[in-house]
């Protein structure tokens, strides 16, 4: 038992072994501010698989794990030594504030699984004012001297705060800084826009534009046109971005005592701070102000046909050419133009003449202000007339919103008139003519009764009736066929045949010896009946003439087992043959009973063998 | 003893309805009559309401032809159509049916160029409407009967020179019953499934998709034929002649 105990733990001991110079460690700050982008690593010293990360609640994954593999190789005194660190990072941000823990993450090594540690992260309220974590390395006790960052600011400004509608809306986000002194990180959020359809008015501009407003420098970091789609007070959401730029930092060990005579000086005291602090980058994040919209809904007097446009417009609808053939492509444009929500405008409801194809419209643009708000929007049409005549395409009608008066405006394009020849190109004139003295032909007349009306749905194929034929004509067929094959082989068969055919041949040979019974000599009919009867014998056990005798016709008889009373009857009747044929003349009824002798024996010998092969 | 009642029976069953369909077919043609005479004095109206009363059970080309030529005296050109291609269906190759439609068709809104279609599908198909649905039916039992009488020929033939000419005959034969039989199947099929349509509505946009809100492939109008597609819920797929297809509501057409 404790032999076994011993041998168990032996077992386990390459496994244990290796297992020793694992480490998985998870590295990470312990604080954090919110909406600050940070990074977790889980770190293995060996190459690893399965990597099945942590549970994150709390935070937003921005990003990972991404796997990463380091590989040192060191040469010491001939001696290489190779590690590998596998590294597993999250990118994250923390939501919101509280004290977080992030569980273990597992890892399998060399079929082993190990756990990392747990990682706790402190996120504490990022305010804009006191966000500054990359400062975080100051040296203790040091003083940091932020004059520039309670300066810089943003601020979110829009054209009007009250609109109808479907009116739009222009949002300036204006960065104030007082020095130049600073750089621009990323937007760390870009506010989206709900119940809004926001034009980017800055997309074609590769830098952000700046001017001065008095001691500042102002930078547009966006402008955007929002055009609300329902009405409403709506809340835009703040901007945020991250800035870069240099403060003091203020050395208490290096510093000048505060008593010092040209203390009170404060052009030298800065000059004195100047050269008694190192500079430091920090990165903030600032927030522009919130904006609040009103939006008002459209009137209620809506009209049925009320395009959903909000705006000034005009429209006018234009023709490539007044006159055409048929089947030739026609392009037809309407185009609305003016202020408003141009970029949201609806295809208009336009009816075409019948026999017109024409097709989904193109949508042109030629907007002329960043925000779309100016400019026209086309719908052009391809048309093609299939008949000729005098078309018109009646006015299309537009109905939009003006803010500015507040009423539903209806305006109409031009009537179009088109004179449509027949093209020439077009094959069918003769067709026409087919057609108009078709026209005026009378129709053929009435059936008269009877209509010969059947069943609904009733045919003769596939009914029961059409396979019943079909299989009583293939089953009759093959019935046939079956039929004289059997029969034809029989006819090859002599020996059969002629087995077959003994019983009649007799009889035929009986009826001829019949006819000589008063006509011919005795000797002839008793030769006849001799002849019937040794023929019969002959036949019917396929003996050669040559072969015949009184002793193989009783062989055979005795052979196919025909009754001993029978057999005995043909030989004496054979006998009697024999001797009446050279006997005198005998009477008549003699010759009568010797016939009806020899037909009775046939028949019973004829009974008897059939009778016995059936058995 | 129980047979042979059983047997009487039977037949006394079968005579009597055979006599009452007699009865009920003589029936039948007396509305034909009362109809055609109703046509003939221009009462149009009352020759449909007869002729419609007939086809709740019974059908022929002859009266969904004389229906077809009512409604089209009675000013209702579309389902003159209707009423001639279903009798065309029975009949193929009635000439007064092909012509009477020739007249519509002259008069309908659309043109529709044909397509030619491939020249086997054309063979095949002026093959099918060689005869009617029963007729070919009746030849291709007459073709298998006389296939077989010729292999009977074959198999009892006696010198070598009459094999071989029954052998060949027998199998041309065969061929001819094969064709029969397909066309007669084909034909059943034809005429058993509605694959054509005419349009009932004055004017219908055909659509790309089944979907009221998809764009408008083509426009037809009242009395154009349409071949059956697919079918999706209410809506039905068409194809024209010139080879165009799209979606249009099954109501607005009738299948022929």
């Amino acid at each position: 038992m404790f032999k076994k105990g011993i041998f168990i733990l032996l077992l386990f001991i390459p496994y244990i072994l290796p297992a020793q110079g694992v480490s998985f460690v998870a590295e990470g700050p312990p604080q954090v501010r919110v909406g600050q982008q940070f990074a977790i690593t889980y770190k293995v010293n060996s190459s690893a698989s399965n990597f099945i990360g942590p549970h994150i609640q709390n935070f937003d994954i921005l990003s990972g794990p991404n796997v990463g593999t380091v590989r040192n190789s060191s040469n010491i005194n001939g001696r290489v030594t190779s590690s590998i660190i596998s590294s597993f990072t999250y990118f994250l941000v923390a939501n919101k504030a509280g004290t977080y823990t992030i569980p273990q993450a597992l890892i399998n090594v060399g079929g082993k699984n190990y756990m990392s540690n747990k990682l706790t992260i402190t996120v504490s309220k990022g305010s804009p004012n006191t966000g500054s974590a990359q400062s975080a390395s100051a040296p203790q006790g040091a003083t940091i001297t932020d004059n520039v960052g309670k300066k810089i600011y943003i601020k979110a400004e829009a054209d009007r705060t009250t609109v109808y509608q479907g009116e739009p809306i222009i949002i300036t986000y204006n960065l104030y800084t007082p020095t130049p002194r600073m750089q621009l990180g990323s937007p760390s959020k870009i506010p989206s826009y709900p119940g809004f359809w926001a034009e980017d008015m800055l997309k074609n501009f590769t830098q952000y534009p700046q001017h001065i407003e008095r001691n500042y420098i102002v930078v547009t970091l966006r402008k955007v046109a929002l055009y609300p789609q329902k009405s409403g007070v709506l809340n835009i959401d703040p901007l945020s971005q991250d800035i870069v730029y240099e403060v003091r930092v203020k050395d208490p060990n290096n510093s000048i005592p505060d008593d010092a005579f040209f203390s009170n000086d404060p052009f030298f005291k800065d000059i004195m701070d100047d050269i008694t602090s190192t500079t430091r980058r920090v990165v903030k994040t600032i927030q522009s102000n919130k904006i609040t919209i009103n939006i008002k809904p459209l009137p209620q007097n809506k009209p049925a046909d009320f395009s959903g446009a909000t705006g000034n417009f005009t429209i006018k609808a234009e023709i490539d050419k007044k006159q055409a053939l048929t089947n030739d492509a026609l392009t037809y444009k309407v185009t609305l133009s003016g202020t408003g929500n141009i970029i949201l405008l609806e295809k208009p409801n336009i009816t075409f003449p019948p026999d017109f194809e024409y097709f989904e419209p193109k949508i042109i643009d030629n907007i002329k202000s960043p925000s779309g708000s100016m400019g026209s929007r086309t719908f052009e049409y391809m048309l093609i007339p299939r008949s000729a005549g005098n078309f018109t395409i009646n006015p299309v009608k537009y109905v939009f919103f003006d803010p500015q008066t507040q009423k539903y405006k209806e305006v109409f394009s031009e009537k179009i008139d088109l004179t449509l020849t027949k093209n020439p190109n077009d094959k069918g004139k003769s067709d026409i003519q087919e057609r108009i003295k078709l026209q005026n032909t009378e129709i053929a007349p009435a059936v008269n009764p009877p209509l010969h009306l059947k069943p609904f749905g009733k045919f003769f194929f596939a009914s029961l009736w059409y396979w019943i034929i079909l299989i009583f004509l293939i089953i009759s067929f093959i019935l046939f066929v079956f039929f004289w094959k059997k029969n034809s082989k029989l006819h090859s068969d002599k020996k059969y045949m002629q087995r077959h055919k003994a019983g009649s041949v007799a009889e035929k040979r009986l009826q001829k010896s019949k006819s000589l019974m008063l006509t011919a000599s005795d000797e002839d009919f008793y030769n006849e009946v001799a002849h019937a009867l040794w023929g019969y014998i002959g036949d019917k056990f396929n003996i050669p003439t040559a072969q015949l005798s009184l002793n193989t016709a009783q062989y055979q008889l005795d052979m196919r087992s025909v009754n001993k009373e029978i057999s005995n009857r043909f030989i004496e009747i054979l006998n009697q043959c024999n001797i009446a044929r050279y006997a005198p003349p005998g009477l008549a009824d003699d010759k009568n009973k010797l016939y009806q002798d020899a037909v009775d024996i046939i028949n019973s010998t004829e009974h008897q063998l059939s009778a016995n092969t059936k058995l | 003893m129980l047979h042979k009642t059983n047997i009487i029976k039977y037949t006394y069953i079968a005579l009597f309805s055979a006599f009452l369909f007699n009865l009920n077919a003589n029936a039948q043609e007396e509305i034909a009559t009362r109809a055609n005479l109703a046509y003939k004095n221009g009462k149009y109206a009352d020759a449909i309401n007869e002729y419609e009363k007939l086809l709740t059970k019974y059908q022929s080309a002859a009266l969904y032809y004389n229906l077809g030529n009512a409604y089209y005296k009675g000013q209702d050109l579309t389902s003159a159509i209707l009423y001639y291609e279903k009798a065309l269906k029975l009949e193929p190759n009635n000439k007064n049916i092909k012509h009477n439609i020739d007249i519509c068709n002259s008069k309908i809104i659309d043109r529709i160029e044909t397509v030619p279609q491939l020249f086997y599908i054309r063979w095949w198909k002026s093959l099918v409407n060689i005869t009617g649905v029963n007729e070919i039916a009746y030849i291709s039992l007459g073709l298998l009967a006389l296939t077989l009488t010729l292999a009977a020929f074959y198999v009892s033939a006696s010198t070598k020179k009459k094999k071989k000419t029954f052998f060949i005959l027998t199998t041309i034969l065969n061929c001819f019953f094969i064709l029969s039989f397909a066309v007669a199947a084909q034909k059943y099929y034809n005429t058993k499934n509605a694959l054509q349509a005419i349009v009932f509505d004055k004017q219908v946009s055909i659509k790309a998709s089944p979907d009221d809100n998809s764009k408008d492939v083509f426009i037809l109008h009242e009395g154009s034929k349409v071949t059956l597609l697919d079918e999706v819920g209410n809506w039905q797929e068409v194809k024209i002649s010139n080879g165009t297809t799209g979606w249009l509501k099954a109501s607005s057409i009738k299948a022929i």
